[in-house]
C-alpha cells in the first residue's frame, strides 16, 4: 500500500509539476498576447475608470451591458459621468465586484446588472476569468476566493491549448464585432449597430442557451450573500448601489422561467434593494443580436431609455443623496421613447392608454406578446404566424388577419376565469375597416378604424367558462360597401391573453 | 456523480481506503452505502426508489422460485417476477413514447381519442439494472444458480456502483461471488485498475468528446450540411461511440479491479469486425451476450429453421434497438442490424460458394473486403441511432452524395490545433488496435520495462490534463439508454 501510494504520488507530482511549468511559461511570455481582441479592451476600460472624477456611475455586469447600453445616453440624460466596466458574464460577478472596490469614491452610483447564470455557476468565473488575468495580469489581486482559484486550475488547459495551437491555427487578429476596437470611450460595444439584420437573425439563431444552463446545476446562494456584501460595501463608502435586473430574451425567459422566477425570489428575500422585476426588463426576441443578452441597437435604445428611468426612480427616492452632495443635475425631464422612435408610438389615443394602464403594460407593449406564450393551450386559426421587426417600416414583431375571419380558441380547465385581452392593431392593405369581436359567439366590441397610420390599443376583460372559448376578429362592411372585402387585413403588434 | 466528475476522483479513494480497513465482514455494506451515496448523488431521489423496488422484488421472487416445487407455479410466478420489473422500466422509460405513438396512431386512424401523454423520467442506470434483475431471475428459474440469501449482498450485486449506471449486464455468476470473497490488497490489480481508469478518461475526455464536436454540429444541423460532412460526421460518430461507451467501461472495470473486483469486458476491437454477427460478438458484449442467452436461445437459437431464424433475428434486434430508447430511430437502427444478420443467415451458404470457386477463402484479400463491408454497414446503422429524428437519419442518407457544402468549415470549426490533436489521438488509439487484436491492452503496458510504463502513465495524464475537455459538458452516451 505505501508503495502504491508513493508511487502514485510521485506520478501526479512529475505531471504536476510538468502542467504548472507549461502553464506558468505561457502566463507570463505576453508575446503570446492579442492586445486588439476583446478581452484587451479591460485596459481602456481600467484606465477610464481611473481617470474619470466622481460622482460617476459605474456599470458593473457581463457583456448584457456591454452590448446593450448607450452610456453617453445616461450621461446627457442623469448629468453624471458614465463608466461601463462591463466585459463578460463569465469573469464572475464576485470578481468584478472585487475588481471595482478601489475605484468607488463617495457619491458614485454603482450600478450592478448580473446576468441570471451568475446566480447558477458563473459566479466565480470560468475560463473568461483567466483570459483576462492573462489579459490583466494586474488583476491577480483580486482573486481571493478558492473557487476561482479552482476555477482558474479548472479552465488552464483551453490557455495552454490555446497557447499550443496559435502558431497552427494561424487565425487572423480578432477581427469584427469582438474586437478592443469595438468598444466605444464609455466603455460599451458599438461595433455590433452596424450588422445588417439578415446577419443579426443568423447569429441569434446559433444560440444554444440550454446549454448555458447546464452548466450552472444549482442556484449559488453564495451570489446572493457577496450582492449583500457588496451592497453594504457601497453603502460605507458613502455611494449608492443600484440592483437591476438583466435584459432578457422573450423566448429564453419563457424556456428557462424557472431559473429565473428561482433567482428573483431568491433576491426578494435578501437584503438586497431592488424596485423592479425580472419581467421588466423581457424583450422580444426580435431587439437581439447574437445571444440572449446582446442587444441590437433598436432593444439597445429601448433598455437604455428603461435604465435612466430606473436610475431616476433610484435618485428621486433619495433626494437628500442630490442636495448633501451638492451634485448639479440636468433638468427632470421625461423622455419616452417617441423622441427617438417617433412612429413607434405615434398615436395620440394609444400613448395615452398605455400611461393608464402602467409601467409593466407599458413594457408589455414594447415586447408584444404575440400570444403563443402566454397563454400556452391557445390555438389560433387565420392569424398568421409572427414575422418582422421590419425596422425600414417602423414595424415591430407582428402578426396578420388576412383572413375575413379570425379565431383563437383557448382551453379552460377547471372553473371559469377573467380573461384579459391586450391588442394594438392597425389596418393594413386597406385605408378603413371596420372589426367585430365576438367571444363565444357574443358580440364583445365593434371598433371603426380608420385610419391605416396609427394603431389602435385596448385591452378587454370577459368571463372564460370551462371548456373550450373562443373569440373571432370578423370583417364587418364598412359605409359604402355592401358586403366586406373577403379580407380583414388587420395587423397585430401586440396580441396576447391572460388570466387573471 | 460521473466518473468524469472531480467529486468521483475523491469519492472512490475515500471509498477505497475505507475498504481497505474495514473488516471483511462489512466490506459489502460499505461498498452498498458508497453505490447508495453515488446514485443519489445523480440529485435524482427517485432513482433510488427504483432501484430499490428491483431490489426487493428480484430478491423475494427468486428466494420464492426456489422454494416453489411445483413447476407450473414457479412458471407464473417467474414470469410475475419478469413482468414486474419489465413493468418498472416501461413506466420509467417508455411511457411517454408508448402514449405519444398510441396517440400518433388514433390521429393516423382518424379517430378522435387521445391519452395524456406522461413527463419523461430521467432514468440513468434503470434499463441496466432491470436486465441484470431478469437474468438473474432466470437463471434462478433455470436453476443455473442459486438465489443469494442475503439481501446486502443482492443488492450491492445489484447496484455496485462502478457498472451501476451503464453496465456492463453482470450475470450473478461472475459478480456475486467476487462480492463474497475476501478482500487482500493486491498491487497488481490496483495498478492495473488505474491505468484503465486513465485509459478510459483518455479515451472519453481527450478523443470521444473531442469528436463530439465534429459530429453534434453536423447531427444537430442537418440542413446546413451535406454530402461529405455527413459521411465524416457519420464515420466519426462510429469512432467517437466507440471510445466514449470503451471508456466509460474501462473506468468502471478499473474502478471494480480496485476492489478486486473483475467486471464483464465490453468491447473486444468491434471495428475489426468481418461481419456483423462477428461485431455483436465484440460490440456492447454484456448486452449482446444477455440477449443471446435470455431471448434468442430460448426462442430457438440456431436450431430452427431458415425462416423461422430470421424472424427470431429480426424479434430480437427489435427488442435491442427498443431497449436503447424510446425512438423510432432506435427501434429502425435495430431492425437494420436484425435484417444485416437474417440476410447474412440467407446469403451465407452462396457466399461462402462463390468464395470457395474463385479461391478466395481464407486470404486476407477476403478479410480486408469483409472488414470494409461489415465497418461501413454499421457505420450507415450509426445514423439511426445518432439522428434526433428518423426525418433527420433520412435526410443524412438521401444527401450523403450531394457535394460538400460545410466540410471546411466543419473541420475547421474548432481550429487547425484541435483538427491535429483530433487526428493524431485517433491514430495513436488505432494503430495498435489494428496492430494488436487484443482484448487487454491495459495488461499488455503493464508487461514492459519500468521506462516505457511509465513513459505511457505520464504521457496518458499529462495528455488528460491538457487536452481534456473537461468543460464540453458531454455525458458519457450510454447513459441515455
Amino acid at each position: 500500500m505505501r508503495r502504491l501510494i508513493i508511487k502514485f504520488i510521485f506520478l501526479i507530482s512529475l505531471v504536476a509539476s510538468t502542467y504548472i511549468s507549461i502553464l506558468y511559461s505561457i502566463f507570463f511570455h505576453t508575446e503570446y498576447l492579442d492586445h486588439t481582441d476583446y478581452m484587451s479592451s479591460i485596459h481602456d476600460k481600467i484606465k477610464l475608470v481611473k481617470s474619470t472624477l466622481s460622482p460617476k456611475i459605474i456599470f458593473i455586469g457581463g457583456s448584457n451591458l456591454a452590448f446593450g447600453l448607450n452610456s453617453a445616453e445616461i450621461q446627457k440624460q442623469l448629468g453624471f459621468p458614465v463608466v461601463n466596466l462591463a466585459l463578460h458574464a463569465n469573469i464572475g460577478l464576485q470578481y468584478m465586484m472585487d475588481s471595482v472596490k478601489p475605484y468607488i469614491s463617495r457619491n458614485d452610483i454603482i450600478v450592478v446588472i448580473p446576468e441570471y447564470e451568475q446566480f447558477y455557476g458563473t459566479y466565480y468565473g470560468q475560463s473568461e476569468l483567466l483570459k483576462y488575468l492573462h489579459t490583466y495580469p494586474v488583476g491577480w489581486r483580486y482573486v481571493n476566493w478558492p473557487q476561482q482559484y479552482l476555477n482558474i486550475l479548472k479552465y488552464s488547459n483551453l490557455l495552454i491549448r490555446k497557447m499550443l495551437f496559435s502558431k497552427i491555427d494561424n487565425t487572423p487578429k480578432a477581427g469584427g464585432i469582438y474586437t478592443r476596437k469595438a468598444f466605444n470611450s464609455y466603455g460599451d460595444v458599438t461595433s455590433h449597430l452596424s450588422e445588417s439584420e439578415t446577419d443579426q437573425i443568423i447569429k441569434s439563431k446559433s444560440v444554444n442557451r440550454t446549454r448555458i444552463f447546464k452548466n450552472c446545476p444549482g442556484f449559488n446562494d453564495n451570489a446572493i450573500l457577496g450582492l449583500e456584501a457588496f451592497q453594504s460595501y457601497v453603502n460605507s463608502r458613502d455611494a449608492k448601489f443600484v440592483f437591476l435586473f438583466p435584459v432578457r430574451k422573450d423566448s429564453a425567459y419563457q424556456q428557462l422561467y424557472a431559473q429565473h422566477l428561482t433567482v428573483y425570489l431568491k433576491i426578494k428575500e435578501s437584503d438586497i434593494e431592488f424596485y423592479s422585476n425580472p419581467s421588466d426588463w423581457i424583450f422580444p426576441d426580435s431587439y437581439f443580436f447574437d445571444s440572449d443578452y446582446h442587444l441590437n441597437a433598436f432593444g439597445r435604445q429601448v433598455r437604455t431609455e428603461k435604465v435612466i428611468k430606473e436610475l431616476r426612480k433610484y435618485l428621486k427616492d433619495d433626494p437628500v443623496f442630490y442636495r448633501k452632495h451638492g451634485i448639479s443635475r440636468q433638468p427632470f425631464e421625461f423622455t419616452i421613447l417617441t423622441s427617438l422612435f417617433p412612429n413607434l408610438l405615434r398615436c395620440g389615443n394609444e400613448s395615452k392608454k398605455i400611461h393608464s394602464i402602467g409601467v409593466k403594460e407599458q413594457s408589455y407593449y414594447f415586447y408584444a406578446n404575440l400570444i403563443s406564450t402566454k397563454f400556452t393551450n391557445a390555438g389560433i386559426e387565420g392569424i398568421r404566424d409572427p414575422e418582422g421587426p421590419y425596422p425600414q417600416w417602423n414595424l415591430p414583431k407582428v402578426r396578420w388577419i388576412d383572413k375575413s375571419c379570425a379565431k383563437i380558441n383557448f382551453k379552460i380547465e377547471d372553473r371559469s376565469r377573467v380573461i384579459k385581452l391586450t391588442m394594438s392593431f392597425r389596418p393594413q392593405v386597406r385605408s378603413s375597416a371596420k372589426m367585430l369581436i365576438l367571444f363565444n359567439k357574443k358580440a364583445l366590441k365593434t371598433y371603426h378604424l380608420t385610419d391605416a397610420e396609427n394603431w389602435y390599443t385596448d385591452i378587454l376583460y370577459f368571463i372564460a367558462q370551462k371548456g373550450l372559448n373562443t373569440i373571432e376578429f370578423l370583417n364587418e362592411p364598412i359605409l359604402g360597401e355592401t358586403s366586406p372585402p373577403s379580407s380583414l387585413f388587420m395587423l397585430f403588434k401586440a396580441l396576447s391573453l391572460e388570466e387573471i | 456523480m460521473f466518473f468524469t466528475s472531480v467529486q468521483y476522483y475523491i469519492f472512490f479513494p475515500i471509498i477505497f481506503l475505507i475498504v481497505y480497513f474495514a473488516e471483511n465482514g462489512w466490506r459489502w455494506l460499505v461498498l452498498l452505502l458508497a453505490s447508495v451515496y453515488f446514485y443519489y448523488s445523480l440529485d435524482v431521489p427517485y432513482l433510488l426508489l427504483i432501484l430499490f423496488l428491483v431490489i426487493v422484488i428480484t430478491y423475494t421472487v427468486s428466494l420464492l422460485l426456489e422454494k416453489t416445487e411445483h413447476n407450473g407455479n414457479k412458471r407464473a410466478l417467474f414470469l410475475f417476477g419478469i413482468a414486474l420489473n419489465l413493468s418498472i422500466l416501461l413506466i420509467v422509460k417508455y411511457l411517454p413514447f408508448l402514449t405519444k405513438s398510441i396517440n400518433d396512431l388514433f390521429v393516423i386512424i382518424k379517430w378522435d381519442r387521445s391519452l395524456p401523454i406522461s413527463q419523461q423520467l430521467f432514468s440513468v442506470g434503470v434499463s441496466f439494472y432491470v436486465f441484470q434483475a431478469i437474468s438473474y431471475l432466470a437463471d434462478i428459474y433455470t436453476k443455473k444458480e442459486k438465489p443469494e440469501k442475503h439481501f446486502g449482498y443482492f443488492s450491492l450485486y445489484l447496484s455496485f456502483f462502478p457498472k451501476l449506471l451503464s453496465g456492463p449486464i453482470e450475470r450473478a455468476s461472475n459478480l456475486l461471488p467476487q462480492l463474497h470473497s475476501r478482500y487482500s490488497f493486491d498491487y497488481d490489480n490496483i495498478r492495473c485498475g488505474l491505468l484503465m481508469i486513465a485509459g478510459g478518461l483518455f479515451k472519453k475526455v481527450v478523443i470521444a468528446d473531442r469528436l463530439a464536436l465534429y459530429v453534434n454540429p453536423v447531427y444537430n444541423n442537418v440542413n446546413d450540411y451535406s454530402g461529405i460532412a455527413f459521411i465524416i460526421a457519420t464515420y466519426l460518430y462510429a469512432l467517437q461511440l466507440y471510445f466514449d461507451f470503451s471508456g466509460y467501461t474501462d473506468i468502471a472495470l478499473g474502478t471494480a479491479r480496485i476492489f478486486n473486483i473483475r467486471l464483464t469486458q465490453n468491447f473486444n476491437s468491434p471495428y475489426l469486425s468481418t461481419s456483423i454477427s462477428d461485431f455483436w460478438r465484440r460490440w456492447h458484449i454484456s448486452l449482446s451476450s444477455w440477449f443471446r442467452d435470455y431471448l434468442y436461445i430460448p426462442l430457438g437459437g440456431n436450431r430452427v429453421g431458415t425462416v423461422r431464424r430470421c424472424y427470431n433475428l429480426l424479434i430480437v434486434f427489435f427488442l435491442c434497438g427498443l431497449w436503447h430508447g424510446d425512438s423510432w430511430s432506435f427501434i429502425v437502427w435495430g431492425l437494420l442490424h436484425g435484417v444485416y444478420l437474417a440476410t447474412s443467415v440467407i446469403v451465407k451458404p452462396i457466399k461462402e460458394t462463390i468464395h470457395g470457386k474463385i479461391g478466395l477463402e481464407n486470404t486476407w484479400i477476403l478479410k480486408v473486403w469483409q472488414w470494409f463491408i461489415t465497418f461501413n454497414l454499421v457505420c450507415f446503422a450509426w445514423i439511426f441511432f445518432r439522428a434526433n429524428t428518423i426525418n433527420d437519419a433520412w435526410h443524412i442518407i438521401t444527401h450523403m452524395i450531394s457535394g460538400t457544402e460545410g466540410v471546411k468549415s466543419l473541420l475547421l470549426s474548432q481550429g487547425t490545433g484541435e483538427l491535429v490533436v483530433t487526428i493524431v489521438c485517433l491514430m495513436v488509439m488505432t494503430i495498435p488496435l489494428l496492430l494488436r487484436n487484443k482484448m487487454d491492452s491495459y495488461n499488455y503496458i503493464l508487461g514492459k520495462p519500468l521506462l516505457i510504463r511509465w513513459s505511457v502513465y505520464f504521457i496518458i495524464v499529462l495528455n488528460i490534463s491538457i487536452f481534456g475537455l473537461f468543460n464540453s459538458n458531454q455525458t458519457f452516451a450510454y447513459f441515455n439508454f
